[in-house]
């Protein structure tokens, strides 16, 4: 079988169909000639992602384009007298806690830095693992979302059970190497709610429900950034 | 906007969405920053790129489908946006040119090594055509898959496949410098 130059940047993506793979190793095992050719294109993609980080801490402020509806500038003005005033997401929506959110807290405890210190994220392994729990839990997630979540580092991804239902856990540290978490799971009652925030075993977390399946991001004490991230994350899936 | 005639329902679930398509614009702001500056190669194209990307959005907010990935969809507007920037200027000026920041030095130099080979990384793939380098933002910086980045850029996934080939040959040779 013959491979493109477009099949050679597709098998170093991931993105080759599987059905191929086995037949792109053999030949380039056996064929010197391909083995160099597929080195003359590796890029190592993890340093240019890298090389383009620093870039995020140099956007400028963002600037909210003005509101239509002038009881939207009061909203925005009474947020800000309120974060004047040093009054924290904290005193307002106290969400309910489900029964599986306390089970996930009570996991992430058992994370601490050195647990996700060791942890060298694997793109590849990591896209997989998100295309089995997009299978499991109905839901599309994309790994460009994931990957670039706010002051966090996207480290693994797994597929975990509760009560025969299914939860992914992806996993994440924060600058300071603070393990946080992001979980979903399926087949919510369909009651959408509000992003609540309440800190669980003393770890700052955020929850809501969706139609279909339920979310929580929690780890360390840095409401801030738990906040960010729930924001964030929510308007992606 | 909702229509004169949509019901007070209507105009809940538009405000709503609003809402939400607000607070993760400001959420995605720094990623949407970034992929304007990579394609206009101009920070203070970028900034108003972004700025009219976000204008462009929430004008568009009836249009958005809520779990639809906001990110896939803001980028297309800013890439969108570019490119009748891009026409416009060339109809203006008669040709093309777009001018390159150069001055302001992406990554600050502490004279590490790893930042030496940062910085040369950056300034390759911006060297890169425009074509590559909106492909290349897409898949490695932004980590989109060929898919999502072939819907964000209205073209084929086999176009990305031979915009990424390119891509990989004219960057690989930067491995040597690494070590």
């Amino acid at each position: 079988m013959m491979f493109s130059d477009e099949d050679i940047a597709a098998y170093l993506d991931a993105e080759l169909e599987a059905e191929r793979i086995a037949e792109f190793e053999k030949l380039r095992a056996s064929s010197p000639e391909f083995a160099r050719r597929v080195a003359a294109m590796e890029v190592d993609i993890l340093a240019v992602r890298a090389a383009f980080s620093p870039l995020l801490a140099q956007a400028p402020a963002y600037t909210a384009p003005p509101a239509k509806r002038p009881w939207a500038w009061a909203g925005a003005a009474a947020a800000v007298v309120l974060l004047a005033l040093g009054i924290g997401y904290s005193q307002f929506a106290k969400p309910d806690v489900e029964a599986w959110q306390m089970e996930v807290a009570h996991y992430q405890a058992l994370y601490v830095p050195e647990t996700v210190a060791v942890i060298s994220p694997d793109p590849v392994r990591i896209k997989q693992e998100l295309a089995r729990a997009e299978g499991l839990l109905g839901i599309e997630l994309g790994y460009a979302g994931l990957s670039n979540v706010p002051g966090l580092t996207l480290l693994r991804a797994q597929v975990l059970g509760y009560e025969g239902r299914s939860l992914i856990q992806i996993v994440y540290a924060s600058e300071d190497g603070t393990p946080v978490a992001f979980c979903i799971l399926n087949g919510a009652d369909g009651t959408v709610s509000e992003t609540g925030f309440v800190r669980l075993l003393g770890m700052d977390s955020a929850l809501w429900q969706g139609p279909a399946h339920g979310f929580m991001v929690i780890g360390g004490q840095n409401p801030e950034l738990i906040s960010n991230a729930a924001r964030y994350l929510r308007q992606l899936l | 906007m909702p229509s004169e005639r949509s019901t007070p329902k209507d105009r809940i679930i538009f405000d709503r969405k609003e809402k939400e398509i607000r607070s993760g614009l400001e959420a995605l702001w720094p990623r949407l920053w970034r992929f304007a500056y990579g394609i206009s190669r101009n920070r203070h194209d970028a900034e108003d790129l972004a700025q009219m990307t976000c204008l462009k959005a929430l004008q568009n907010t009836a249009r958005f489908k809520r779990g639809t990935h906001l990110d896939r969809w803001v980028f297309t507007i800013c890439r969108n946006l570019w490119l009748n920037e891009i026409r416009s200027r060339k109809l203006r000026s008669g040709n093309g040119c777009i001018p390159v920041d150069e001055t302001t030095p992406l990554i600050e130099q502490d004279g590490s090594e790893t930042n030496i080979f940062a910085s040369q990384v950056l300034t390759q793939v911006m060297a890169l055509p425009d074509a590559q380098r909106e492909t290349v933002l897409l898949v490695y910086v932004e980590g989109f898959s060929y898919k999502e980045a072939a819907a964000i850029l209205g073209i084929p996934v086999g176009t990305i496949m031979s915009r990424l080939a390119a891509a990989r040959k004219a960057l690989a040779p930067m491995k040597a410098t690494e070590k």
